[in-house]
Order: C-alpha cells, then sequence, then structure tokens
C-alpha cells in the first residue's frame, strides 16, 4: 500500500523504483493464493464455517491495497465472495465506517517537509 | 498414529516447541525435515503443511501450522503447568502481545542476522554487502532494546514473573544470532541474566540438545549446486 500510487509518491513525494513495486505485488499476489489456498480453501470463512477475528484481521489487511487501487479482489472471485459475506456479518455501515478514512488517503495532500523528516526515517523499511 | 511433530532443529520456532514438548513430557514422534536439503518442498510434506515451513504439527487427522498456534495447541491440550500459558486475563494478555510483536521483529532481524553472517557466505557462498550486513545488525540491535525495556523490564521473564512460552520463542531466536557469531549477551547483562533463568527452568540438557544443530552451523560444508538452485528462490528475501 505504501509503495504503489499512495504514501511514498503521493504523501512522502519519493519515488518508488519500479521493479521494488513489481516485486511486493508479486509477495502480495502469492500471500493473497496462500490465504485462498490453505486457509479459505472450501469454507465460508477463513478459519472455519463461522466468521472469527481471523477474518477482521483479513479484511482489514485487504483493505490497505485495495485503498491504494490494487485490485485484490477483481480477479479472485473465492476472495470477493468471502470479502461479501465479511461485509455483511460486520454490517455494511460500520465495515464502510472503519474503512473511510483509509478510502480517502488518495486525496492526502502532499506532506509538508516537518512532517516528511519525522515519518521517512521509520517507513524507509517499507521501500523495499 | 499418534502425535507427529515435523520439525528441524536449524529453525528457531522448531527448537521452541521441541524443548516445550520434551519439557512438558509430550510424547510425539519427531519428523525430520532437513530444510537445507530443501525436504520441506516435497509433496509429501505440503500434505501435511502447504505452507512448507516447520514446525509443523499432526495429530491423527489434524494439520496445524505456525509455530504460535503450534505452542497454544500443545498447552491446551496436554494441559502444562499454568505458567506457560497463564489463565490469568493479564497475564495471559503479556504472553499473546509477545508472541505477536516478536514475528515481524526480533524473528526476522533474528534471522536475517544469521543468515546473513553465516548462512550465504559460508553455505551459499554468497557474498553479502556490507551496509546490508550492517543494516540488520543495527535491526536487531534497535528489536534487542525493545526486548529489554518494553518486554523484560524489571521482570525474571518476558512476560512477568514465571517462564512462558514467550521466553521459549524469545531465546530460541536469540540463540540464532548467536550460532553465526553474533555477541548478543556479551554487552546485555540484563539479557545474559534471562537466558541463565531460562535454560535453568528448562534445563540444561534439554537446551543444550535443542540447540546442538545450530550451533554447529559454522561447521556445514558449502552446499552442492544443486542444493543452491533448489534454496536460492525462498531465501534471497533474506538478502535485505
Amino acid at each position: 500500500m505504501w509503495q504503489k500510487q499512495m504514501m511514498f509518491p503521493v504523501f512522502l513525494g519519493e519515488q518508488v523504483p519500479p521493479e521494488t513495486l513489481a516485486s511486493t505485488l508479486a509477495e502480495l499476489d502469492r500471500c493473497l493464493q496462500l490465504l485462498e489456498d490453505k486457509f479459505l480453501k472450501d469454507q465460508d470463512f477463513v478459519a472455519g464455517p463461522h466468521i472469527s477475528v481471523a477474518d477482521l484481521v483479513a479484511i482489514t489487511e485487504l483493505m490497505h491495497p485495495v485503498s491504494a487501487g490494487c485490485q485484490v479482489f477483481k480477479s479472485r472471485p473465492k476472495l470477493a465472495a468471502w470479502r461479501q459475506r465479511v461485509e455483511a456479518e460486520v454490517g455494511k455501515d460500520l465495515f464502510q465506517e472503519a474503512h473511510a478514512a483509509v478510502m480517502k488517503v488518495e486525496d492526502l495532500p502532499p506532506a509538508d517537509p516537518a512532517i516528511k523528516e519525522k515519518l521517512k526515517p521509520s517507513v524507509q523499511c517499507l521501500l523495499q | 498414529m499418534g502425535l507427529e511433530l515435523y520439525l528441524d532443529l536449524l529453525s528457531q520456532p522448531s527448537r521452541a516447541v521441541y524443548i516445550f514438548a520434551k519439557k512438558n513430557g509430550i510424547p510425539f514422534e519427531l519428523r525430520s525435515v532437513e530444510l537445507l536439503k530443501g525436504q520441506q518442498h516435497s509433496d509429501a510434506f505440503a500434505q501435511v503443511n502447504p505452507l512448507k515451513k516447520v514446525p509443523a504439527l499432526k495429530d491423527g487427522d489434524f494439520t496445524l501450522a505456525e509455530s504460535v498456534a503450534i505452542l497454544l495447541y500443545l498447552s491446551r491440550k496436554y494441559e502444562v503447568p499454568d505458567h506457560w500459558y497463564p489463565q490469568d486475563l493479564q497475564a495471559r494478555a503479556r504472553v499473546d502481545e509477545y508472541l505477536a510483536w516478536q514475528h515481524t521483529a526480533l524473528r526476522s532481524s533474528c534471522t536475517r542476522a544469521m543468515w546473513q553472517k553465516m548462512m550465504f557466505p559460508v553455505f551459499l557462498g554468497e557474498q553479502v554487502p556490507p551496509e546490508t550486513l550492517a543494516s540488520t545488525l543495527a535491526e536487531l540491535d534497535r528489536c534487542l532494546q525493545l526486548l529489554e525495556d518494553k518486554f523484560l523490564k524489571d521482570q525474571d521473564f518476558v512476560a512477568g514473573p514465571h517462564i512462558s512460552v514467550a521466553d521459549l520463542v524469545a531465546i530460541t531466536e536469540l540463540m540464532h544470532p548467536v550460532s553465526a557469531g553474533c555477541q548478543v549477551f556479551k554487552s546485555r547483562p540484563k539479557l545474559a541474566a534471562w537466558r541463565q533463568r531460562v535454560e535453568a527452568e528448562v534445563g540444561k540438557d534439554l537446551f543444550q540438545e535443542a540447540h546442538a544443530a545450530v550451533m554447529k552451523v559454522e561447521d556445514l560444508p558449502p552446499a552442492d549446486p544443486a542444493i543452491k538452485e533448489k534454496l536460492k528462490p525462498s531465501v534471497q528475501c533474506l538478502l535485505q
């Protein structure tokens, strides 16, 4: 989420090498495949037939790259169906309320220099 | 078929599970998965753990991955002494807190430190840029400071006054860079004292037995080309 279009380029005004982003998205894809194959499988939810804390942890993670424009659910109908179930269990309003801020991250104005200085050291490791 | 534990004692989380099971007298069949021979990639092992990692557990038809999940499953099933994973709400939360933090912090830096200092140059014959190693060791140092300041503090053990699974997970991690020659305990008397306490609680013999393989890692002959090809892809990410 930080590398794509969003936090580094837009907010911090820092260019991310295309190969870094490509490698990260490949890693994300690999993890999504494991999520589908090892955890979700043919179940309704990540850890079994009922929603658990595992689903909340997973869905909030996936919404992160989604907020940066990554089409996480588009090519993965199994995950998309699971997302619908989780949203329904949580309740659409609560789900949207929880994600309102991150979905507006593309509208953030660039950070002022003081903030950049403050944040840069701790987010450098996200550039790999 | 009873409980089977799929382990390689070269892996930190495998050691934590091994020590826990042995210390608590939990009967199990040890199934050795030799990581440096690439055995974690076999089709047979994928049936046990499709994530292709150790440790893994098979209890009848039930398979389980992830060392933390395995430790907690074993502590619940075999009703081990309370201090390992205390019933008390807040005491348990402290253990949970350590177990959650360590994955992306101490575990990450201990694995990379050991691989960059030892495994890449000695076993895989691959040079690691000095600035990469320096950066990793700085990161390790930062995590050790957090371990001392945020978790251990003035307590005898990582999550409180008694040894818990958090200590097993922590000590097996720290022994990883130690095996590669990093003087983790030398300049940190607080951690060194904690280590003594953990070793005493676990029992010196069991502790040494669990660490015998990793402490001999510097004597490993270089990997043959076939093994290098097999292992390289999955360890590239450790070069950062």
